[in-house]
């Protein structure tokens, strides 16, 4: 078992949990409130990032102060432990990682084991809801915290008739060390 | 229901405990922060709203999955029954933790209050001053017990109201009021 398997495994033993199907059914119920009062979609889908994205930049937090981890050399190590020990801790679920583009700036998550979806099954007036687009907020928002500008999407749907769920993760840039807009000198 | 700019204000609004000043048991899932934050988005529409329709079908599938699972060899047919069963049957289940006690109104027969310290959906939550003692995010589980007698055939309404007690934190107390005396079936 590698360091970062045994890390998560033990972050997870450590925190305190709630019961997994109280979770999703609590994110089932949110989503069907959100598509009911926006109606659109593509609204609820942005939405569901933003809120992803909200609660990435303080789960980033929560992470490293539970874990300790130290500072990734590359973004291999990162999706390493975004899978390994990210994943493990909050959601008890490790998705592989694979289909690595030659530069190593873009990886696919493969879920085997998706907790967001279990007991769920989209209509079809809702064929275009990213139902787990949470994640991908989820990501983008705690990997800015750590200054990577990455783009997450979910390229393939266990609810849409795909064997898994995958999210494409890609790395944009790293963020430069700069002041917030409030402070630059225009 | 608020505009939808309104909730999104919202959802920013509302920021975090840090970790070295609350001391915090942490969520994880099997908990998971996103479940505290979501908790806080429901609880802000069951403020608002006067319906939280959103959750009852919620409670009713875990009502039926604790029962399925428990298999009590009656149903529960008292108000005390089944909220004694829920404080701590259903709490272990959800939140393995039991809430701290349960009461029964003197003023009305038909009322009940359940004290719990330190409820889940209330970790990691800190408020702005605005919101303060007015948003209680413990709301996600005064509906979840609504939704729960609900779906064992006792309509009641159940609010979420913070106690301050003599160590000046504050408590929660679920105030439960039953519809009517009689009790199911």
């Amino acid at each position: 078992m590698s360091r970062n398997q045994r890390l998560g495994e033990s972050c997870y033993n450590d925190l305190e949990k709630i019961n997994a199907e109280l979770f999703t059914l609590t994110y089932g119920a949110l989503v069907a409130q959100l598509v009911r009062d926006m109606e659109d979609v593509d609204k609820v889908n942005a939405k569901l990032d933003e809120m992803g994205h909200n609660i990435g930049l303080r789960l980033i937090d929560e992470l490293l102060a539970k874990s300790g981890i130290a500072r990734c050399g590359s973004f291999r190590e990162t999706a390493d432990v975004v899978s390994k020990v990210g994943f493990k801790m909050f959601l008890n679920t490790v998705p592989n990682v694979d289909n690595w583009n030659e530069r190593g700036t873009e990886c696919t998550l493969v879920f085997d084991d998706n907790p967001l979806e279990d007991f769920v099954a989209l209509p079809s007036s809702c064929a275009g809801l990213k139902y787990s687009n949470v994640l991908c907020g989820v990501l983008r928002g705690a990997l800015e915290s750590v200054h990577l500008a990455v783009a997450c999407e979910i390229v393939s749907d266990a609810l849409k008739g795909d064997p898994k769920t995958e999210i494409r993760m890609s790395l944009k840039h790293v963020i430069e060390d700069e002041a917030g807009e409030d402070y630059r000198e225009d | 229901m608020g505009s939808s700019s309104e909730r999104a204000e919202r959802f920013d609004v509302v920021g975090w405990k840090t970790p070295n000043k609350a001391g915090a048991a942490h969520v994880a899932v099997k908990a998971s922060l996103v479940a505290v934050v979501t908790s806080l988005g429901l609880g802000l529409f069951l403020v608002d709203l006067a319906s939280d329709s959103i959750l009852h079908d919620l409670r009713w599938r875990m009502l039926n999955l604790i029962v399925a699972r428990e298999r009590p060899k009656k149903r529960d047919t008292t108000p005390v029954a089944i909220l004694q069963f829920i404080t701590s049957t259903c709490w272990k289940t959800f939140y393995d933790k039991e809430t701290k006690s349960l009461q029964r109104s003197t003023a009305n027969e038909n009322e009940f209050f359940i004290h719990e310290d330190d409820p889940v959906p209330s970790h990691f939550i800190s408020m702005p001053r605005e919101l303060q003692g007015r948003l209680n995010c413990a709301s996600f589980n005064a509906g979840l017990i609504r939704g729960l007698l609900h779906a064992a055939q006792f309509p009641a309404s159940v609010r979420a109201v913070f106690l301050n007690n003599e160590k000046n934190t504050a408590t929660t107390v679920y105030v439960v009021k039953f519809f009517d005396k009689s009790s199911a079936n």
